[in-house]
Formats: structure tokens, sequence, C-alpha cells
């Protein structure tokens, strides 16, 4: 860096890929609309104002697989409903990375029963698990922002 | 607290006064049982004095009148009590199955509830089956009976003879045995199976996708 300091204009800086590509992968993180259960009543309400989930980049809530970066798992995984969340998944362009949002989207939580998947992860990779019955938008937000650190820790051109 | 007082002790229970000698039983015959209130109740007996060969049992919980009915005076019973002056019973609430494995004759059930809007009382009709056993259709005369029908159909296997489209509505076309049998594992059939299956479902185009669940009617 100090070869290169001072030696361009002001309107240049200096950086590695690996910073701009995960700021920018961070910084604008759209979830994909997945509310399954009463934890979407909390995704909502970490997207609305008191919350506000945008002030993260994470605030707009897109209803396609096409335009989302993140898919929260918010709620029961039935097996009826399993084969859309892992199509829509595949649907989804890389980067992607899954949040399951709640005891249900983890291990199936108060359902040991014949219709419920016993974890989303069973069909799609998850990156943050978030605990709660459903968890607070505080919750949902921590989870977030742990799932930006892990963005921001990712090597972009090396493996 | 460690120094703290010990609450003082109970004030002795007064002594209990002596039973009044127990007067001489004559050996009674055990009671007639209770007379079944639901057999005074209105409904009831215009149902019986209508059909009265196809009642079976009458019983009154709370409020709620069941009548139980043989299955093959099912279709008639339904067509009367909505279309009778004094009961216009035009609203059907539910169709619901039951499961009764002790009793092994008849381990099914379907029971309807009956409302009429307009009068604002309400009825339940019982229905036994045994295992295999179908039961009329009532969507001829209360169409609301389609789904729930079909719902009794998913979860407890009973079929319904004139259903217009009977199949699996709550449970995905794929799925076998009917969850709330009482003889059905409750964490449900093989996981690994299962998921298999979403796996494929979710590659492939053929039975899953818009108007994938319509197909078929």
């Amino acid at each position: 860096m100090s070869i290169l300091e001072r030696k361009f204009n002001e309107s240049v800086i200096t950086t590695t890929v690996d910073s701009v590509f995960n700021w920018a992968r961070r910084s604008a993180l759209w979830p994909m609309t997945f509310g399954l259960a009463c934890c979407a009543i909390e995704m909502m309400a970490s997207g609305a104002s008191r919350f506000d989930m945008d002030r993260f980049g994470a605030g707009i809530f897109r209803a396609t697989p096409r335009q989302s970066d993140v898919m929260i798992v918010a709620g029961t995984v039935t097996y009826k409903m399993a084969p859309a969340i892992k199509r829509l998944y595949d649907q989804m362009p890389d980067p992607k990375w899954v949040i399951s949002m709640g005891a249900c989207a983890n291990t199936g939580g108060p359902y040991p029963a014949y219709s419920v998947l016993q974890g989303v992860d069973k069909i799609v990779p998850v990156d943050v698990y978030i605990a709660g019955c459903p968890p607070r938008p505080e919750a949902l937000i921590y989870g977030l922002m742990k799932l930006q650190e892990k963005i921001d820790n990712m090597k972009v051109l090396r493996k | 607290m460690a120094d703290e007082q010990k609450p003082p002790a109970p004030p002795e229970a007064p002594k209990p006064e002596a039973k009044p000698p127990e007067a001489a039983k004559p050996a009674a015959p055990p009671p007639p049982p209770p007379p079944n209130p639901a057999e005074k109740h209105p409904f009831y007996l215009k149902v019986k004095e209508a059909f009265p060969d196809a009642v079976v049992e009458g019983k009154l919980s709370k409020d709620c009148l069941f009548i139980t009915v043989k299955k093959d005076a099912l279709l008639d019973v339904c067509r009367f009590l909505r279309n009778d002056a004094a009961m216009q019973f035009n609203y059907l609430s539910f169709v619901a199955g039951a499961h009764y494995p002790a009793r092994k004759d008849a381990p099914f059930e379907c029971v309807y509830g009956l409302y009429s809007v307009g009068l604002w009382h309400s009825l339940h009709l019982r229905v036994r089956l045994a295992d295999g056993e179908t039961a009329p259709s009532v969507t001829g005369i209360w169409p609301a009976a389609d789904w729930h029908e079909r719902e009794a159909y998913d979860l407890y296997g009973i079929r319904f003879d004139g259903h217009p489209a009977l199949k699996r509505i709550l449970l995905p076309d794929w799925w076998e045995g009917h969850p709330l049998r009482k003889d059905y594992p409750l964490t449900g059939p093989d996981e690994a199976g299962i998921i298999d299956t979403i796996f494929k479902e979710a590659a492939g185009d053929e039975d899953f996708g818009p108007g994938a669940g319509a197909r078929g009617w």
C-alpha cells in the first residue's frame, strides 16, 4: 500500500478486490420473501419502520428468486412446501445465502410430526441459524449482521 | 435468612365429632340408568319420529346434540334436516373424520356439523363406519362438504361415494397412508425416502409448478 500512497489524484482510492466485492455484497443483501409461519410476522416487523432492516441494506424483499441474495426461511417447513423451497433456492443466482429463522426451520421445533421437515438444512445449505420461537426482530437483525461478517471474510479470487 | 423465627405451631385441630350411626341399608336393586337427556331433545324426537329405524343413539354434550344415524339413511336424514321448515339446517359447518380403534366392528366415524342460518340452532350427525367402508357423499345436499370430505379422505382414508373429485387436499399427492389414523406412526414414515421425493419434485417439472395442483379435475 505504501508504494501507491499519494500517487493518484484525490478521487482515486486503492483497496483490494475482496474488500470491494465483499463490501458491495454485504451492503445490499436482498432477501427473498419467504414467510412460512409466525416467524414471518417478526420478519415483517424487522423490515418495517421500528426496526428497519434497510439500515443494514437488507430491506428490499424481492418476490422472485432471480433478484435475491439471501433466503430467510421464516417458519415451519412442511414436506409439502419443501420442494418449493428447494426449487426457489436453486433458482437464486450465486452468490447466495440462507438464514434459517426460528426453531421450526432450524430443527422442526415443536413439530416432530409426520408432515414437518426436521430442519431446512436437510434440503438447502444454511449459513446462519437464529434461535427463538419466534426470534425477535433484534435476533433476526443480529443474525443478518453475523451473515454480513461471514460475507466480509469471503475470498473472491482465491480459494 | 438463618435467624428467621420459626412460625408458631398450628393450634390443635378440633376433634372430629363422632359420626352418626349409619342406617341399615336394605339390599336395593341397582338404580335404573339415568334417563338420556338427548332423548327428550325436540330435534332428536323429530328425527326419531321421521326415521324411527335410522337413529342409533342420541347424546347431549353441553348444549351440543349428537345423533348417530345408520349409514344407509344418512342422505335421507340430511335432506330432511335441510328441507324441514322447523329445522332448516342450510349450513354445513364441517365434516370430520374420527378413528376409534377400540370399537372393532366400526372403528371409523364421520361427524357432520349442521347449523341453521336463520333459525340459529345446530345439530351434529354421526355415522359409524367399518374399516374400508364407504360413506355417502353429502356434496349433493351441501356443496361445502366437498373439501371437508376430501380432508377426511386425506387424513383418515374414509372414502365417500358420489364425491366429484376425491383426492388428497392437505398432503402432497405422493403421500402414502392416512396420518390421523391411530395406528399411524407419529413422526411419520421413512424420512430419507420423503426427502428423496422432495429433491425429485424440486428438480423435475412434471408434477410441480403453476397449475399442477389443479390437474386431474
